[in-house]
């Protein structure tokens, strides 16, 4: 079962550890690609939201090539915290996930 | 070094538009929900709801239609905007159940207490108790949210709420034998949409504001026609024929495209509300929210001058008023900086 967007996000950066936005588009293309929400400023939105109430983090700042900001962001103890509100079989991959600890 | 510190300039300045945004969707979110009162007020006075029987009967029919018919309005909006899917997802996990909590504590608790209290005191009493939900809400959000709610916020959102309570302010006439348990109603309605933000902003921590909102009004719509209506013509109120009503007289009257536009503005206000929550916090959405009081006076003086329906009475109380909400506001959203960091965690 596919989790309501926001959420993915926040697993995804409790599976696989600390990324940017282009590798998280990259990331849920396969099964959120269809669908019309699924856009980079969305994802930026949601992330800029999830930071703003402290469940993930900058933990790097960079410039692309054409001057873009570039933001890696983990997610934080607090982050984890609410993967307890995961679905069952979520619960238990992101349990077993070997992803980089914050920071 | 200098591409470091260009990036750090560039985060800063995306991280103020998101806090700005959030400001301004604040804003429309209170000027919205004031035009809602206006044009119910109108529907309210127009048949089928004019000739409900029942004392709280119309009221609670234009709830539930506007939570209803709002949802289907928030339908519409997350289907062209791509997130249809979504809700299904959401209603099948915690976050979304917690959403729908939120829902039955601000959506229905709190109106029904609202009306039905409004009716054993007065307008004044209902108006002023139920305008201190900011400060419920953001009392319940520094305690469970940690949200981050300086001094000056404080003090804006207590002078933004004294700003409403003096607005709707008319000096009480006449006899009211349940007078208590109207004010123990009245005081419910504060706690429900106390409640209901704190618990809508913990759910759009894992959810998309415009998908908890979605689940918000459809919820409360259902809530209302199946379970409060049957209250309702238990005690001699005819809900549901006056709903059935809306489809023949109202729409020779015109009522039902008043409740389109109403139930519009409701899916409108409810929406930059959520949103406003989620990015600038409870306490600040709370007080930009309660400025509807200020907005609803503004709006009824001008359609008071192209409609009969509407009755505009000035008088001292809406200047006094109208100062303190903007005293309030202007403390509440200055520094946009601070909304970087919305909680102490």
């Amino acid at each position: 079962m596919l989790l309501p967007l926001r959420f993915r996000v926040l697993t995804e950066l409790a599976l696989n550890g600390p990324q940017d936005v282009t590798v998280i588009l990259r990331a849920l293309e396969p099964d959120y690609g269809r669908e019309r929400q699924f856009k980079r400023a969305m994802l930026e939105n949601h992330l800029r939201s999830l930071s703003a109430v402290g469940l993930v983090e900058d933990v790097n700042l960079s410039l692309d090539e054409s001057g873009g900001l570039v933001r890696t962001v983990a997610i934080t103890d607090a982050g984890r915290d609410l993967l307890k509100y995961l679905p069952k079989d979520w619960r238990a991959r992101t349990a077993s996930s070997p992803a980089a600890p914050v920071g | 070094m200098a591409r470091v510190m260009k990036a750090e300039e560039m985060r800063a300045a995306v991280d103020l538009r998101h806090a700005k945004t959030g400001l301004g969707v604040g804003a429309i979110a209170g000027a919205t929900y004031g035009l809602v009162g206006v044009v119910g007020g109108i529907a309210l006075a127009w048949d089928p709801l004019a000739s409900a029987t029942g004392i709280v009967t119309a009221a609670l029919v234009l709830a539930a239609l506007q939570m209803a018919v709002g949802g289907v309005w928030v339908t519409l909006f997350n289907v062209v905007t791509g997130r249809e899917r979504e809700i299904f997802r959401t209603l099948r996990t915690k976050p979304g159940l917690v959403v729908m909590a939120g829902s039955l504590f601000g959506g229905v608790l709190a109106m029904v207490g609202f009306w039905i209290g409004l009716s054993m005191t007065t307008p004044a009493y209902a108006l002023a108790i139920s305008a201190m939900f900011p400060i419920v809400g953001s009392i319940f959000a520094g305690i469970f949210l940690k949200e981050r709610i300086l001094r000056r916020v404080w003090l804006g959102v207590a002078l933004a709420v004294l700003g409403a309570i003096v607005v709707g302010w008319t000096p009480p006439e006449g006899e009211y034998p349940h007078f208590y348990l109207g004010l123990v109603l009245c005081g419910l309605a504060t706690l429900g949409w106390g409640l209901e933000g704190v618990i809508a902003a913990f759910g759009m921590d894992m959810v998309d504001p415009a998908v908890a909102v979605n689940i918000r009004e459809l919820t409360a719509g259902l809530v209302f026609i199946l379970f409060v209506f049957p209250f309702v013509v238990l005690y001699g109120g005819d809900a549901y024929a006056t709903l059935g009503r809306l489809f023949t007289v109202g729409v020779s009257t015109g009522a039902i495209w008043l409740i389109l536009l109403c139930a519009g503005l409701q899916a409108t206000t409810d929406l930059t509300w959520y949103r406003a929550m989620n990015t600038t916090g409870v306490a600040r959405a709370m007080a930009l929210n309660v400025t509807y009081a200020f907005w609803g006076i503004l709006f009824g003086f001008l359609l008071s001058r192209v409609s009969q329906s509407v009755v505009f009475v000035f008088n001292g109380y809406l200047v006094v008023g109208a100062i303190f909400i903007v005293l309030g506001v202007i403390l509440v959203i200055a520094h946009p900086r601070e909304l970087v960091k919305l909680r102490n965690r």
